[in-house]
């Protein structure tokens, strides 16, 4: 399996099926997967924290969800996650396209992508960062499951190593 | 003479004893809370904005799976924090759900500060992003609005205007975790499967 195919697979063997985003061209060949695949229900939010409050919904009536943002739109995100999903203790995971990285062409994504496991630190929010596929199913089956056991939510970074990035 | 919030939120809390209410934080979850706290009841104590991606996220959870009817109640602020949600709930049309915005044209939970709604209609922009409407001024017109908004498939926007001030409520310092676990257990008996 490539690293989009580990992350579909590990949502379905935690039972993930509502997934919000807002579209991304990195994160694209994922949530393209999942749009083809019946298992879930894909929906496309305008804004990150929009797509939280979608999420904590869909976590409330029993439907397990996801988040797909970009780190740029991670700074939207931050008062839905320290307002509710953080006192609420909702675990909903976080797939993050980590910008700012090694081969980052754009000077405006720079700084929000370096800062976002900073503020993910200060908010005491776990994460791990996949710059390639080398046990990759594990981490990701592993962050799911330490996302529902903590009851919090969870971010799994992707860097441009892992998925090839935004080509200038 | 517009009727306050606290009348207003008496008034929604007893139309919907069966189904999901999601209430917008500040002054409005403090007085829902202290005049007719309920099971089914969701207070968002803190999250300015989100009452209408949650009630999204409900519907759309809720599909198939139960008659209810999914209701938010926003405020005049919170709906303009999101306005955006409009455009997603229009777009999307889930047809549980059904969206109350109690209008003082005050950011009420703040210090009274005016808002854009001393201008612009709420109701105008919900209907141009494809949300059916109704126009809300007493206890009587909303009343009547709830009952032709659950007569036709949503997503359904009723627009009230409600007089300033807050009424006298303690605060709701209640663990998020205890009031959002109260909900979920309210609703799993609400849905099939």
């Amino acid at each position: 399996m490539n690293w989009a195919e580990t992350i579909v697979q590990a949502l379905k063997d935690w039972d993930t099926s509502l997934i919000a985003y807002v579209p991304d061209i990195s994160i694209d060949r994922v949530t393209s997967l999942i749009e083809a695949d019946p298992f879930f229900h894909l929906v496309s939010a305008s804004r990150e924290e929009e797509a939280i409050g979608i999420a904590v919904g869909g976590y409330a009536v029993g439907r397990n969800a996801a988040v797909f943002m970009q780190s740029s739109g991670f700074g939207n995100s931050v008062n839905a996650l320290a307002s509710l999903c953080i006192p609420a203790r909702t675990p909903i995971p976080l797939f993050i396209n980590l910008r700012g990285g090694p081969g980052e062409f754009n000077i405006a994504q720079v700084a929000m992508g370096r800062s976002t496991r900073p503020i993910l630190d200060l908010l005491g929010l776990v994460h791990f960062t996949l710059e390639d596929e080398y046990k990759m199913d594990r981490i990701v089956d592993g962050a799911l499951k330490l996302c529902h056991s903590n009851r919090q939510p969870v971010a799994i970074c992707m860097t441009q190593l892992l998925h090839g990035g935004k080509i200038a | 003479m517009l009727v306050s919030r606290i009348e207003a939120l008496g008034l929604i809390s007893a139309r919907f004893p069966e189904d999901p209410l999601v209430f917008t934080c500040g002054a409005t979850c403090r007085e829902m809370a202290s005049r007719d706290r309920r099971d089914n009841h969701l207070y968002v104590v803190d999250s300015m904005g989100l009452v209408s991606p949650i009630v999204l996220g409900l519907s759309l959870g809720m599909e198939g799976r139960s008659d209810a009817r999914v209701v938010g109640v926003e405020g005049d602020g919170g709906m303009l924090t999101n306005l955006n949600a409009l455009t997603t709930i229009g777009y999307l049309r889930p047809p549980n759900l059904l969206l109350i915005v109690l209008d003082n044209e005050r950011y009420d939970s703040t210090g009274g500060q005016p808002t854009f709604t001393t201008r612009l209609d709420l109701a105008d922009i919900a209907e141009s992003c494809g949300l059916r409407t109704w126009r809300a001024t007493d206890l009587e017109t909303l009343d009547q609005g709830i009952s032709e908004a659950l007569g036709e498939p949503g997503p359904g926007f009723v627009h009230m205007k409600i007089a300033a001030g807050n009424s006298p409520a303690p605060l709701l310092l209640d663990d998020p975790v205890t009031l959002g676990d109260r909900f979920q257990r309210w609703l799993s008996t609400r849905i099939d499967g």
